[in-house]
C-alpha cells in the first residue's frame, strides 16, 4: 500500500504538475481561485487514488485464480477510458451505459473530481467517492 | 528420441535439429519450407503449453473482446453525436478500425514475443534462445503463441457489419472483399516490420517498453482512425516516421475503388520489412 501511495505521489509531482504547468502556459488553462473548490478537488483526488489502489489490488489478487492478471489490467484501463469520462463526457453515453457507469466506481476515479474542479458539482458529489 | 548428426535429441528438439540440418541445405532452396515446418512445430508446442490454463485462456479471450468493444464504442458514440467526421462515416471508420484490429491480431498471433523482447533481454532468457538450433527470430516468434479469439471475433464482427452496410449502399462492391483480406495481410506485415524495428533497437538500448508505447501502441491507436482527423504534422509523422498511417491510406484507396494504387502503396511494406530483418540480423549477431 505504501509503495502504491509513493507511486501516486511520484506521478503527481513529476507528471501531473509539469503537464498542468505546460498546459497553463501553452493553452492558458484557467486555475480555480476558490479555495473550497480546490480543497474538495484534492479530497476527491485522494479518494480516487485510494479507489484506484483498491481496484488494482483486486486485479492483482485475481491472478491467484486466473494465473495472469495483465488482461484484467488492460480491461480495467479500457473501462476507465469509456466509463470514467476520460475520453468523452458521461452525458454522451447511451442511457443504459450511463446507468451502468454510475453503478460502477469508475466515474469517481476521474469524472467526479473533474466536475468539482470545474464548478459543475458541489461537495455532495464526493459522497459517492467516500462510499 | 532421435539421432541427428551423431547426437541424441528428444521430441521438438530433434525436429529443431533437423531444422538446423535443413538450413545447411538452404543454399539449395529448402530454407523457407523447413523454417515454416519448424515454426509450425514450435507453435503447436506453444499452444499446448498455453492451453494447460483453460480458465485463463477463456478469460483472456473474453477480456480482449471487451477491450476492443470499449475502444470502438467510444468512437461510435462520438460519430453518433457529430455524424460524419471530415467525410468519414461510421461504417468507414468501423471498417478501418476492424482492418487495423485484424492486422494487429494476425501480427501478435504469429509474432507475439517480438513485442516482448525486453523481457528476454533484461531477464537473460535470450541466451537460452541463442543456444537453440533454430533461427532466433523464428524461435522468438513461436514463443507464447496464442489465438487471439476475442480480437478475431470482435474485429470480424465489426468488419462484417461495416462492409455489409457499405455494399448495401453501393459504396463498395464484392471485389472489395479480397482486397480487404489483402489489406489485413499487408497491414500485419507493416505492423510486424515496425514491431521488429523497435525490438531491434533493444539489442543496443535494452529497455524498449517506452519506445514500444510510442512506435507500436500509440501510433497504431492513432492510425486506426482516419488520418484526416489529425493535424498535418501528425499525419506526416504517421506516414514517414512511424508509417502505421499507410494502412489507413491504403484503405482509402480501396474504398474509392483505386485498387491498383492501393496495391502499389502496399508494396512498400516489403522493403520496410526486409530492411528491419537485416537490422535484426545485425543486432542478433553482435
Amino acid at each position: 500500500m505504501s509503495r502504491e501511495w509513493g507511486q501516486i505521489a511520484y506521478q503527481f509531482v513529476f507528471k501531473s504538475i509539469p503537464i498542468y504547468a505546460l498546459y497553463y502556459f501553452l493553452f492558458s488553462l484557467q486555475l480555480s481561485t476558490q479555495l473550497p473548490v480546490v480543497g474538495f478537488t484534492f479530497l476527491g483526488l485522494a479518494c480516487s487514488a485510494y479507489l484506484a489502489i483498491c481496484m488494482n489490488y483486486l486485479i492483482g489478487a485475481a491472478a491467484l485464480w486466473t494465473t495472469e492478471s495483465h488482461w484484467l489490467y488492460w480491461g480495467h484501463h479500457a473501462l476507465i477510458m469509456l466509463l470514467a469520462g476520460f475520453f468523452i463526457p458521461l452525458e454522451w453515453l447511451p442511457d443504459w451505459l450511463q446507468t451502468l457507469s454510475w453503478l460502477s466506481p469508475y466515474p469517481y476515479l476521474l469524472y467526479v473530481p473533474t466536475r468539482i474542479y470545474l464548478g459543475f458539482e458541489g461537495s455532495s458529489a464526493l459522497i459517492g467517492s467516500v462510499l | 528420441m532421435r539421432l541427428h548428426d551423431g547426437r541424441l535429441f528428444s521430441g521438438d528438439t530433434a525436429a529443431a535439429a533437423e531444422g538446423r540440418g535443413a538450413r545447411r541445405v538452404s543454399r539449395f532452396g529448402f530454407s523457407w519450407k523447413h523454417d515454416l515446418r519448424l515454426f509450425g512445430l514450435l507453435i503447436r508446442a506453444s499452444v499446448r503449453s498455453r492451453m494447460q490454463y483453460k480458465f485463463n485462456f477463456i478469460l483472456a479471450s473474453v477480456l480482449a473482446a471487451l477491450i476492443q468493444i470499449a475502444d470502438f464504442l467510444i468512437v461510435a458514440i462520438v460519430l453518433h453525436k457529430f455524424g460524419a467526421i471530415r467525410g468519414w462515416t461510421l461504417h468507414e471508420v468501423g471498417y478501418l478500425f476492424a482492418v487495423m484490429t485484424l492486422s494487429k491480431t494476425l501480427y501478435r498471433s504469429l509474432a507475439s514475443d517480438v513485442h516482448n523482447l525486453e523481457k528476454y533481454l533484461v531477464g537473460g532468457e535470450l541466451d537460452q534462445l541463442l543456444t537453440r538450433p533454430a533461427p532466433v527470430l523464428l524461435t522468438l516468434m513461436s514463443q507464447n503463441f496464442r489465438i487471439m479469439t476475442g480480437e478475431l471475433l470482435q474485429g470480424g464482427f465489426v468488419l462484417g457489419w461495416a462492409m455489409t452496410a457499405m455494399i448495401r449502399t453501393g459504396q463498395i462492391g464484392w471485389t472489395a472483399v479480397p482486397w480487404t483480406l489483402f489489406a489485413i495481410g499487408t497491414g500485419a506485415i507493416l505492423l510486424f516490420s515496425i514491431g521488429l524495428a523497435t525490438a531491434t533497437v533493444g539489442f543496443w538500448i535494452t529497455r524498449i517498453a517506452e519506445l514500444q508505447n510510442i512506435t507500436e501502441d500509440a501510433a497504431r491507436t492513432a492510425a486506426q482512425y482516419p488520418l484526416a482527423l489529425y493535424p498535418k504534422w501528425l499525419q506526416s509523422l504517421l506516414l514517414v516516421v512511424v508509417p502505421d498511417g499507410f494502412v489507413s491510406t491504403s484503405l482509402r484507396f480501396t474504398l474509392c475503388g483505386a485498387n491498383t494504387a492501393s496495391g502499389c502503396l502496399r508494396g512498400r511494406h516489403w522493403p520496410l520489412f526486409c530492411a528491419w530483418r537485416a537490422a535484426w540480423r545485425s543486432g542478433d549477431t553482435d
